[in-house]
């Protein structure tokens, strides 16, 4: 069907407005997974922590007890997701949410592997290059980071991208060590202060809307 | 005027202002419930109720309601055929501007 239509130029404009300001809120929306998602870098940091002061003796005990208390975080997490997620004014799911998801598992799994392997001193002439796997996994998360970025315009997600930036810089004139450790807890910080920042825009948007439906409603 | 005139397949429900607001809403989104699409686009309710029943008569987006707490509660989704027809409209779109 061939039809003659007036078109205005700024119709696709406000399309992309229209995109932007949903990526938003769908990324305000992740602030709670990404605070437990932060939490179990921070308590695999302080795993990590441990084992290399108490030695190899205790790493089974700490794997043990790192994977409980994730499988713990996540089954709280989602149960409380789940139950209180659509009763809120507002609900959407990312499109495609269950690659972000994989994408976590595949990190906390590097993560589990590489520290392990560091802990049983396997690897350990890559290990000791400059170019460790900290670094890698530090890098990876920095480029999703900045990919968010792109797609949402949002300052706090440059924090990590940032960050990178200055410990590779830093990594240049002073070896930081290869600490997997070290880079969780940077990571960890870092990420809880983004879903901290995210969490509290997402607050702000639904209360924001849902006083704009009670006022719409009375008039 | 900050128009242009042209003679191409446009798909006649996406080129609606409102219309692809909200088809721009549902595309970034696999599920969404009335009132994200409401805060998405800045529409009324019963715009975005009109519009959206448009949409759904097409084929183009799926509507599943369902109490939550006793509160009625709608959900929509981008078919694949909705998918389709959004990004042939944003290709047909470029190729008339160029950009």
């Amino acid at each position: 069907m061939n039809n003659t239509i007036t078109t205005n130029e700024t119709m696709p404009k406000m399309a992309d407005a229209t995109r932007l300001r949903t990526c938003q809120l769908l990324r305000f929306s992740q602030g709670s997974s990404t605070i437990v998602f932060s939490i179990i870098l921070l308590c695999l940091g302080f795993n990590y922590y441990m084992a290399n002061i108490c030695g190899g003796g205790q790493l089974l005990r700490t794997v043990s007890l790192t994977l409980t208390t994730i499988l713990f975080i996540v089954a709280g997490f989602m149960i409380l997701e789940t139950a209180t997620r659509k009763r809120k004014s507002l609900y959407a799911e990312v499109y495609r949410g269950s690659i972000l998801i994989l994408q976590r598992v595949i990190i906390i799994m590097f993560v589990l592997l590489v520290g392990g392997a560091s802990l049983l001193e396997i690897w350990s002439p890559w290990l000791s290059n400059r170019i460790f796997p900290g670094m890698i996994f530090f890098g990876i998360l920095g480029l999703t980071d900045f990919r968010n970025f792109i797609l949402t315009r949002l300052p706090e997600d440059l924090a990590s991208s940032i960050a990178i930036l200055g410990l590779s810089l830093t990594n240049i004139g002073w070896p930081l060590g290869n600490y997997i450790w070290l880079y969780l807890f940077l990571w960890g910080l870092i990420g809880l202060l983004q879903g901290v920042i995210l969490y509290i825009r997402w607050q702000q948007s639904t209360k924001r809307i849902s006083n704009g439906n009670r006022e719409e409603k009375a008039t | 005027m900050n128009a242009v005139q042209t003679e191409v397949n446009l798909d006649p429900l996406i080129h609606e202002a409102n219309r692809l607001k909200i088809m721009s809403v549902l595309v970034e989104c696999e599920a969404a419930d009335f009132g994200f699409v409401l805060s998405a686009t800045a529409l009324t309710r019963g715009n975005l109720s009109s519009h959206m029943a448009k949409l759904v008569q097409a084929g183009y987006v799926n509507e599943k309601k369902d109490f939550v707490e006793r509160k009625p509660h709608t959900e929509y989704r981008l078919m694949p055929e909705g998918r389709d027809a959004y990004a042939k409209y944003r290709k047909q779109w470029h190729s008339i501007t160029g950009g």
